[in-house]
């Protein structure tokens, strides 16, 4: 598709969107460090750090040299991961000792950031059905100290039946938005997206299987196509019977209600949709839905 | 698939091969400090996992959930491989160990020489600030930064090599390399 196709598709729904540099960022991992020791110790190397304001112990940064070749990198003290990548494992918000899910979870920095927020207790069960991507997960939980996890090298389609989980993760495989590769807008046309927005709503359906009863489900994508975002928790609510909640988030705009002529269930405007000249992120969406 | 969480098999086997590790640091009582790494976990519920040659450890309510959806390739904290009755540790392992480092061979490097063994290279008698060595007759040696940061561990050289005083063996920089390879 041209360009200016997608960008009419953004405008007719509220994003008027322009080109943006995304700033470079890090995760301070607690489970190993502190956050001041972090600073304290990548400031004196001449790295600047800026705190982000929507995430705890997370930097925007600076650096004359790669932050993923450094011994504080190695030991496992902070991960490089973008900002708004952040939001899905705070929106999740696991506590201790529960048994939580990431179901499409390579290479691995929001199931590292799941063990962060579950203090390395409890269970959580990451799931990647790639033998690459999934091998650099384990890389990456053994890297950052987690002790509660463990990486199923499978299909997240084909995980066992049973309503076992009390908090899951669903930041799904999508087309992504014109910051996550070169060429974006000449690499995506409707079919694809529309390909996408099946395989989701098969993925949701069965994180809404494996959810116990009053159990939460955060889903999330990096794409900006209501087919892969609004529509996906319009489905949810509408056909499985889910309820949306509040984020939480002051950051981005409410989802969108209407697209192409289509209505969306009033509840899906609790979803957050972060358009990047608005936010400085890369494109993103995340929604809050609860298993009633 | 054919990966499946194994049980605790092979523990006696493991046992003996990770106590000679241990051994090979210079330790005096390994057995002790095998205990208090390893098998005190075991006791308190943690079970020791066998995935084809990896060694886990991980609490037993992680193995139970993790067994019964199968397909597991990775679980807990990663002790190490274990393959022809030959143990090698992983990161995690060798963290822990290095609490006992008071009872073990070590060297403590300067930051110059620090930076070169996290990128393979062999450690130069000129980088080393402090060398502890717990028994002579013991091979291999903790390697730690100023800061006192396990990042790995190595062989004592032959005599012959003078300026090299330890062969990397092992060192985080390892993270990085393993990817680089599977690209």
């Amino acid at each position: 598709m041209d360009q200016s196709f997608f960008l009419k598709r953004y405008k007719s729904i509220g994003g008027d969107i322009q080109d943006i540099q995304l700033r470079k960022t890090l995760r301070v991992n607690t489970l190993k460090i502190s956050t001041s020791e972090v600073k304290r110790r990548l400031e004196e190397k001449g790295v600047s750090l800026e705190e982000i304001p929507f995430v705890k112990n997370a930097f925007y940064y600076e650096s004359r040299f790669s932050l993923g070749a450094t011994p504080e990198y190695l030991l496992g003290y902070y991960y490089l991961q973008e900002a708004a990548s952040m939001i899905p494992a705070v929106v999740l918000n696991p506590s201790p000792g529960e048994v939580v899910l990431d179901m499409c979870a390579a290479p691995g920095s929001k199931s590292t950031q799941l063990c962060e927020l579950m203090n390395n207790t409890g269970v959580l069960i990451a799931v990647e059905k790639n033998r690459k991507r999934a091998e650099a997960l384990s890389n990456n939980l053994e890297r950052t100290g987690c002790r509660n996890a463990a990486v199923l090298l499978k299909d997240a389609l084909e995980i066992e039946a049973g309503e076992r989980f009390d908090r899951i993760l669903l930041d799904a495989p999508c087309s992504g938005n014109y910051l996550s590769e070169p060429n974006w807008f000449v690499k995506r046309n409707i079919a694809g997206i529309l390909k996408n927005s099946e395989m989701q709503k098969r993925l949701i359906e069965k994180a809404f299987k494996l959810l116990k009863r009053g159990g939460t489900i955060v889903y999330s994508t990096c794409s900006l196509e209501p087919e892969e975002d609004e529509e996906i928790v319009d489905y949810a609510i509408r056909v499985l019977g889910m309820q949306a909640e509040q984020t939480g988030l002051e950051i981005g705009v409410q989802a969108v209600l209407e697209f192409n002529g289509r209505e969306y269930e009033k509840s899906v405007s609790l979803a957050r949709r972060l358009w990047p000249h608005l936010t400085g992120t890369q494109g993103f969406f995340i929604a809050k839905l609860k298993k009633g | 698939m054919k990966k499946e969480v194994e049980g605790k098999a092979s523990l006696n086997a493991i046992k003996k091969s990770v106590i000679q590790f241990i051994k090979n640091f210079g330790a005096d009582n390994p057995e002790r400090i095998f205990q208090e790494m390893l098998e005190s976990k075991i006791n308190e519920g943690k079970g020791l996992v066998i995935l084809n040659e990896e060694i886990f450890i991980a609490p037993e309510d992680l193995v139970s959930f993790a067994t019964l959806l199968r397909d597991v390739l990775y679980l807990g904290v990663r002790v190490g491989s274990f393959k022809n009755d030959r143990f090698r540790c992983a990161y995690p392992f060798l963290n822990e160990l290095s609490i006992f480092k008071d009872e073990l061979n070590y060297v403590v490097l300067n930051d110059k020489a620090a930076w070169l063994f996290l990128c393979g290279r062999d450690v130069m008698r000129r980088g080393i600030v402090k060398m502890h060595t717990s028994s002579k007759t013991a091979q291999l040696y903790l390697i730690f930064n100023s800061t006192l940061e396990c990042l790995g561990y190595g062989r004592i050289a032959d005599n012959a090599k003078k300026d090299v005083i330890i062969i990397n063996n092992f060192d985080l920089g390892d993270f990085l390399r393993r990817e680089r390879v599977k690209k």
